[in-house]
């Protein structure tokens, strides 16, 4: 059926030494000539040129003399002619989780689907999911890109990682139109991969689905042992799911715009964030405060494995992805670097917390 | 931009185009090759029955050895899969997937989908967008369809891996009902070419267009007064504005229900050209898709094993159910036969045999189309069992039956018959009853549809706009109709119902 095998090079990527990763993240960013593809796309062109910018990159330092952008830039530009933004052939789009104006929608490109599907594969190996094992996913609705999670791990596995998996995919919005919680009882799943909020909402469905109202899920699906869960902070409801489940939650960090799928490990310190797969900067809150107090203040980021243990800043990506490049992206994710040493895994990339996002601290500091 | 790395979509291949007598052999070819009847034996969807039977797989070797094969109905689908675990109900296939039937007819199914199934239906899929998009026009699509755990979702998923597969840019963009107004502002900025949809909220998309745009119009201009959004929200009080003026559809590939009734409003409302597509849970797979020559859906003779019950031994089967109606395979029906589709799939996690889809279809035709395509060509009616069919909606007669019989507070139904119309081209119950005592007329009408509302698919197709109201027509006496059999049919299917407007 498909033509190649997707999962990512070099093998054992995930482990290189962190010097290695970022010279590869250079490697990358240069030899795939990012900056030089992205400036086929209308996002960039004006910013760049009112900056005299020409779209060349000597070295990952360069990178820093480029403007950021940020989702406002990217809500301005698809207001209208959606296709301009893309600067490759556009196979799909994945849309961002928010609603109406404010919804962002990114082209995604072959190479772009096919790193996703070598990310999934990543992902199954560092969860450690048993082979066989029945997948029960709950995601949001299309076109979120979170709603295609389970159909492209399905892929994933089918040509990369072989582990067979099988998969009940249902929805937050059929509970209770649908027996689909019924039907989880009588197949038993082994990994539960939903958002956070929803693994709770659901516990009741299930327990009414049982005939056992008051029974938790870890009583009546005592074969779910891993749950992945993405779409916002898993540490404010980890003791609850756990308690509720009896399973171990990974936190997955998933976003439109940057699907890195990154993935906290069996160690549990803080989310691994894939440095192979683009070039990560923060922008230290002390940086975030000057600029909300000083308005037109460009505030100054530095590469994420070079702050220090414990900073807290605004995550900037800058990818490599084939449809659309993001360059210096602020994800608007408050984000805590945890370290950059290796981990007790074995992986090398560092590790960050996801605290939230950046808009809804700023409201409470302006409440506050 | 351009497509610089996308492939053409390939033309209509040899086993698309050859002749009718190569199809058929192909096709049992395949059946015995595949040993379809061999893992079938061992499921329990089959194995005690066959076993009653005697039927022995490896003697089938042609179509009149499948024809002693006692014939699947939903009912034994759903007993097998009520007492099987569903670890044991495909256990010799990798199972990737299961998926949920929308239980209209009862509980939910969960149909399990095996690796070769997923397969198969991806590397199918361009022979399928061929009949439908010209080679050199783009791929640009947008489909709104039912969330997980229904079929389409992940049906619409693998659309999406085969063109990149296929190398063939596509635009794509999943969306589902939920979110139609998102999806409808997408297409209009994606300028998508292809909409993959159910036929009825296409049509309501279509009809709703010229009020939101004129809706929106003001709100821009209360929003911001220039002279742009002025002109706009006078421009949209002067003309009509349609879904072809916003949206850049070309074309409608269309499944779920008949397109027939809704194709005309389609046409005129997105000026795109309809494509009537036949899918089911349980036969996902299979392709079964009209041509750009619009006469009929060509039934792929290499996805499936297609037979026909006709008509009339269905009314035999009525008169006499001991009595296993005798079906004939669809190529050697003859053009204008109407019976009961009945289909042998190959999948390979949950394969179907001389399964009794109990939909009502026609043959159209046997002999090659004008596209070139030379497998047998059909045409969907509607159901021919108990169930009710308003498009999306449907829902047992049995349970209207029961919501009809509760009727007491303003006198009691006598007799009744439910008519099946349109309004333009949304499907309309209109209820013939005779009643049973005196009563006061407007009292007794407002309780009938209050009894009818309470059918939740029903009172919601309504809410939503999916449905014409229902009528009630009192009638001094109801008269006969009956089938070939002689009984009474409680449901008539009126010509306007299929023609629609």
């Amino acid at each position: 059926m498909w033509q190649r095998d997707v999962a990512l090079r070099p093998f054992g990527v995930e482990s290189l030494p962190l010097a290695d990763l970022v010279r590869l993240g250079e490697e990358r960013l240069i030899a795939g000539r990012v900056i030089e593809r992205a400036a086929g796309s209308s996002l960039y062109r004006a910013p760049w040129r009112r900056f005299w910018l020409r779209p060349r990159l000597r070295d990952r330092c360069d990178l820093q003399r480029f403007p950021f952008i940020s989702e406002t830039d990217l809500l301005r530009k698809q207001s209208r002619a959606l296709g301009r933004i893309a600067c490759a052939p556009v196979y799909g789009w994945a849309a961002t989780s928010s609603l109406g104006e404010s919804r962002k929608y990114i082209p995604v490109g072959k190479r772009d689907f096919e790193l996703t599907l070598g990310l999934l594969d990543r992902l199954a190996r560092v969860v450690k999911v048993k082979s066989k094992a029945v997948v029960l996913a709950v995601p949001p609705l299309a076109p979120r890109l979170a709603n295609a999670l389970p159909y492209c791990w399905m892929l994933a596995d089918m040509l990369a990682t072989g582990l067979k998996l099988e998969f009940i995919v249902a929805s937050m919005y059929m509970l209770g139109k649908n027996n689909w919680p019924e039907f989880a009882l009588r197949r038993q799943p082994d990994v539960l991969l939903c958002r956070p909020s929803d693994a709770l909402a659901m516990a009741e469905h299930f327990a009414r689905a049982a005939g056992q109202p008051g029974a938790k899920p870890r009583d009546i699906l005592p074969g779910i042992k891993t749950g992945i869960f993405f779409g916002e902070p898993l540490a404010p409801l980890r003791e609850a799911i756990h308690a509720a489940y009896g399973l171990e939650p990974f936190d997955l960090y998933l976003s439109a715009e940057h699907p890195g799928m990154s993935v906290d490990c069996p160690c549990h310190r803080g989310i691994h964030f894939w440095i192979d797969t683009c070039i990560a900067e923060i922008i230290p809150a002390t940086e975030l405060a000057r600029e909300q107090s000083e308005p037109g203040y460009i505030p100054g980021a530095s590469f994420l494995e070079t702050a220090p243990p414990g900073s807290q800043g605004e995550l900037v990506v800058t990818t490599f992805a084939e449809a659309l490049p993001l360059i210096r992206y602020r994800s608007g994710d408050l984000i805590r670097l945890v370290g950059c040493e290796p981990c007790g895994c074995g992986l090398t990339h560092p590790r960050i917390q996801v605290l939230g996002r950046l808009a809804d601290s700023k409201e409470a500091v302006n409440k506050s | 931009m351009g497509v610089p790395e996308s492939l053409p979509l390939p033309a209509l291949d040899t086993a698309a185009s050859g002749p009718l007598p190569e199809l058929v052999s192909g096709c049992l070819d395949k059946l015995k090759d595949s040993r379809l009847l061999e893992r079938a034996s061992r499921s329990p969807v089959y194995r005690s029955r066959w076993q009653a039977t005697a039927v022995d797989p490896a003697r089938v070797q042609t179509y009149a050895d499948l024809a002693t094969i006692p014939f699947t109905t939903t009912g034994h689908i759903r007993a097998a899969l009520a007492e099987t675990a569903p670890a044991e109900l495909a256990a010799d296939a990798d199972v990737r997937l299961w998926v949920s039937t929308s239980g209209t007819t009862g509980r939910p199914k969960w149909i399990p989908v095996g690796e070769k199934d997923v397969v198969n239906i991806i590397d199918g899929i361009p022979r399928i967008m061929a009949m439908v998009v010209p080679p050199v026009d783009d791929l640009s699509f947008m489909s709104l369809s039912a969330p997980a755990p229904f079929v389409s979702e992940s049906w619409l998923y693998f659309s999406f891996f085969s063109y990149i597969q296929g190398r063939r840019p596509a635009n794509a963009a999943l969306f589902t009902l939920a979110e139609a107004n998102a999806a409808m502002t997408f297409a209009r900025k994606a300028g998508s070419h292809t909409l993959f949809a159910f036929p009825s909220i296409a049509a309501l998309i279509g009809e709703q267009v010229p009020l939101q745009a004129a809706a929106e119009a003001k709100k821009l201009f209360t929003g911001k007064k220039n002279l742009r959004h002025f002109l706009a929200m006078v421009a949209t009080r002067i003309i009509r504005v349609k879904a072809r003026h916003i949206f850049r559809f070309r074309r409608g590939m269309f499944a779920g229900e008949p397109v027939a009734p809704y194709a005309g409003a389609l046409r005129r409302s997105f000026n795109l050209e309809p494509f009537a597509a036949y899918a089911s849970t349980e036969s996902a797979h299979v392709a079964i898709i009209e041509c750009d020559r619009h006469q009929g859906m060509h039934v792929f003779l290499d996805t499936c094993l297609p037979e026909i019950i006709p008509e009339a031994e269905l009314e035999r089967e009525k008169e006499d159910p001991s009595r296993p109606p005798r079906a004939l395979p669809l190529w050697d029906a003859g053009p204008g036969l109407s019976g009961e589709l009945v289909l042998t799939t190959f999948a390979e996690a949950f394969p179907l045999v001389r399964f009794r889809t109990s939909d009502l279809v026609r043959v159209v035709s046997t002999d090659p189309c004008a596209c070139g395509c030379s497998h047998p060509r059909i045409t969907i009616l509607h159901r021919c069992d108990d169930i009710i069919n308003l498009g999306l909606i449907r829902f047992s007669i049995y349970l209207l039956k029961e919501k009809l019989e509760a009727v007491s507070n303003h006198g009691r139904i006598g007799q009744w018959r439910l008519r099946l119309t349109r309004e333009g081209v949304k499907p309309k119950m209109l209820l013939e009853v005779q009643p049973g005592s005196p009563g006061a007329e407007a009292a007794l009408r407002r309780e009938i549809l209050e009894r009818i509302d309470e059918i939740e698919g029903v009172r919601q197709a309504r809410e939503n706009g999916l449905i014409a109201e229902p009528e009630i027509l009192f009638v001094e006496t109801i008269r006969a109709a009956h089938g070939q059999s002689g009984k009474e049919r409680l449901v008539i299917y009126e010509p306007a119902y299929f023609a629609g407007n």
